[in-house]
């Protein structure tokens, strides 16, 4: 986390993928508020009327890999990830280049990483819209599979990016001494 | 290099690459997807692998727990619920010597029922109670040690996303381990306040005396209002879960619900504040689910090498015992702890001494319980204790380094060593309410 902040003055390109980041993080969390309403609705509605809201088990389950996919972009720009910055806090009391190097290396596995996701979900993910599938229970009540899909998509995709923007402006900070003094 | 070597070099390079500062949730990925191609000979199949693990497995509505139980600790925090416990405590406990630092505990093993993670605690109660300790006279590493230890409580007393995460990882029962972290939560609180009245009578050299008692005193009808709110979401949710009128997933919707009420009952929601909070809620959320989706791959690669099977035979054929592999198995934890986060630990270790300790026919509830005291060590060892870290980077006083915060927080490590052997020895405490 100390890293990241010791940014380069970001670039227009990066303040934008940042805001899209941010964008689909509130979606995200909305979703979430969403998954608490109808959860309220059902435990209410089962307690209360004896009628608890169809489906509610199924269209949660489903919406879980959505969320946390639009999540993950601006989690991942605002250096929440999971990591132990111990050494590398270290290394960059020494030297800052290397630490930057070395962060820049850990971003390009990420970068790659999610590249190598993207290219084994995406039939999958196009199977699901070409076929038409559904989320909840057959005969009671569906909602079409593709925004939950589509969502992912677009959390897999804009990680990726976000990791390469990362390591671009790693390796940029490596090289100009300057910047991070 | 067979497929056992893979195994034992997967773990070997997954250590060194979090040294390295990578991403956990990347490197558990990247050493999943390389080894299964080495294993299996095809790109396809690791592909397949993380694509799986990335779409079903966490399709769960069980996994509706996470955000949920997230975006309560976060409304909690948001409502100022930390402060009010705290001042309560302070008042309840004014007469005892060292009675801010059991105060301290106290207001935590609260906090803790209503919120899942100690970092929220450690970092709550840094800005909360450090100041108000070192003002009444306490040393300042008794002050930060204080809160390290206490924020323990956080992960061991129900709600906590560590015992969501063994649960998912062991396949048990969510509601059973939440049951099952109370009575240890409590035993713990307690070990620690009388801990802190000893030393505060026999050490008062690394206490500090508490000289001034000059606080006003609050009103019982005030205590009971500050307090009132937070009851109310305990009684909700862990009364929901006991009562078994929710599962746990239905009582972080209800929880999450209640919290959201409170703070707005609190007037501490506006527009701005909804924003941060969506945005807090979903990057936790998205780290911790993101590392289990890695987790998940990995552990199926595990499966692939046989090596769980092979340390299964090797354990056996050491005649170590169950007592044996338990006292091994828990020195690794602790050992790793100084290294890890508590996350880590438990997604690299669980796939690997379940098939071990599962043929002893243990209760893995209790399992459970006893390995969670033990990565939560983790969070206050040096040099990777994460508590300590949260505290240095909470703390507005330069005077207070790192080292006063580990050695304040040592004597409470100490204690959960002990806290290890009574759940062992009395395990009862573990499942006396499952």
């Amino acid at each position: 986390m100390t890293i990241e902040s010791r940014a380069a003055p970001p670039l227009a390109a990066q303040r934008i993928l940042t805001t899209i980041a941010l964008v689909l993080a509130i979606l995200g969390g909305l979703g979430t508020v969403a998954i608490m309403a109808m959860i309220n609705l059902d435990v209410i509605g089962r307690g209360a009327f004896s009628t608890p809201l169809p489906a509610t088990a199924e269209i949660v389950s489903a919406s879980i890999v959505s969320i946390v996919f639009l999540q993950l972009p601006y989690a991942t720009a605002s250096g929440r990830a999971v990591r132990s910055d111990m050494v590398i806090g270290r290394i960059m009391a020494r030297s800052p280049r290397a630490a930057l190097l070395m962060d820049a290396m850990n971003h390009l596995v990420g970068t790659i990483m999610l590249a190598v996701l993207l290219r084994y979900i995406w039939p999958e993910i196009e199977s699901a819209i070409a076929d038409r599938e559904t989320v909840g229970l057959y005969g009671v009540f569906t909602l079409p599979r593709w925004p939950f899909v589509l969502a992912v998509l677009a959390g897999c995709i804009m990680t990726c990016v976000v990791y390469a923007m990362l390591t671009i402006s790693l390796f940029r900070m490596a090289f100009q001494p300057e910047r991070h003094t | 290099m067979s497929n056992i070597e893979i195994g034992l070099a997967s773990i070997a390079v997954i250590l060194v690459l979090i040294q390295t500062g990578m991403h956990v949730a990347i490197a558990l990925m990247a050493v999943s997807f390389v080894g299964v191609v080495l294993v299996k000979g095809k790109f396809a199949i690791g592909g397949a692998l993380l694509s799986q693990a990335a779409l079903d497995s966490v399709a769960r509505y069980s996994f509706g727990v996470i955000p949920l139980f997230v975006l309560m600790g976060v409304l909690v925090g948001a409502s100022g619920l930390g402060r009010d416990l705290f001042d309560v405590a302070g008042q309840l406990f004014r007469r005892f010597r060292g009675g801010l630092g059991i105060a301290t505990v106290f207001a935590n093993a609260i906090f803790a029922a209503v919120n899942g993670t100690s970092i929220a605690s450690a970092s709550v109660f840094t800005k909360v109670a450090v100041p108000e300790l070192i003002r009444q006279g306490y040393t300042p590493r008794f002050s930060v040690g204080v809160v390290a230890g206490s924020s323990v409580l956080g992960m061991l007393i129900p709600p906590s996303l560590l015992l969501i995460l063994y649960g998912i990882l062991a396949e048990v029962s969510i509601g059973d381990l939440f049951k099952a972290g109370i009575l240890p939560g409590i035993v713990l609180a307690v070990l620690f306040s009388v801990a802190i009245l000893l030393m505060a009578r026999f050490a008062s050299g690394f206490t500090g005396v508490s000289n001034r008692l000059d606080t006003a005193p609050i009103a019982t009808s005030e205590m009971l209002l500050k307090s009132a709110p937070v009851v109310a979401l305990i009684l909700l949710v862990l009364g929901g879960i006991y009562g078994g009128f929710f599962t746990p997933t239905e009582a972080g919707g209800v929880g999450a619900l209640g919290a959201f009420l409170v703070a707005q009952f609190k007037g501490r929601l506006g527009w701005r504040e909804i924003g941060r909070i969506l945005i807090e809620t979903g990057q936790v959320t998205a780290s911790i689910t993101f590392l289990i989706i890695a987790a998940h791959m990995y552990s199926r690669l595990l499966a692939l090498t046989g090596l769980p099977n092979a340390m299964t035979d090797l354990l056996a054929s050491w005649n170590l015992g169950l007592t044996g592999i338990l006292v091994l198995y828990l020195a690794v934890i602790i050992l790793l702890g100084t290294i890890l986060d508590s996350a880590s630990i438990l997604l690299i270790l669980l796939p690997l001494i379940l098939p071990v300790v599962e043929p002893f026919g243990i209760n893995l509830v209790w399992f459970g319980i006893v390995t969670i005291i033990a990565v939560e060590i983790g969070l206050l060892t040096p040099p990777l204790g994460v508590a300590c870290f949260v505290i240095k980077s909470n703390l507005d006083d330069d005077r207070i380094g790192l080292s006063d915060i580990f050695a304040g927080a040592a004597p409470f490590a100490l204690i959960m060593v002990a806290m290890i052997a009574i759940v062992m020895i009395a395990p009862w405490l573990a499942l006396a309410f499952i």
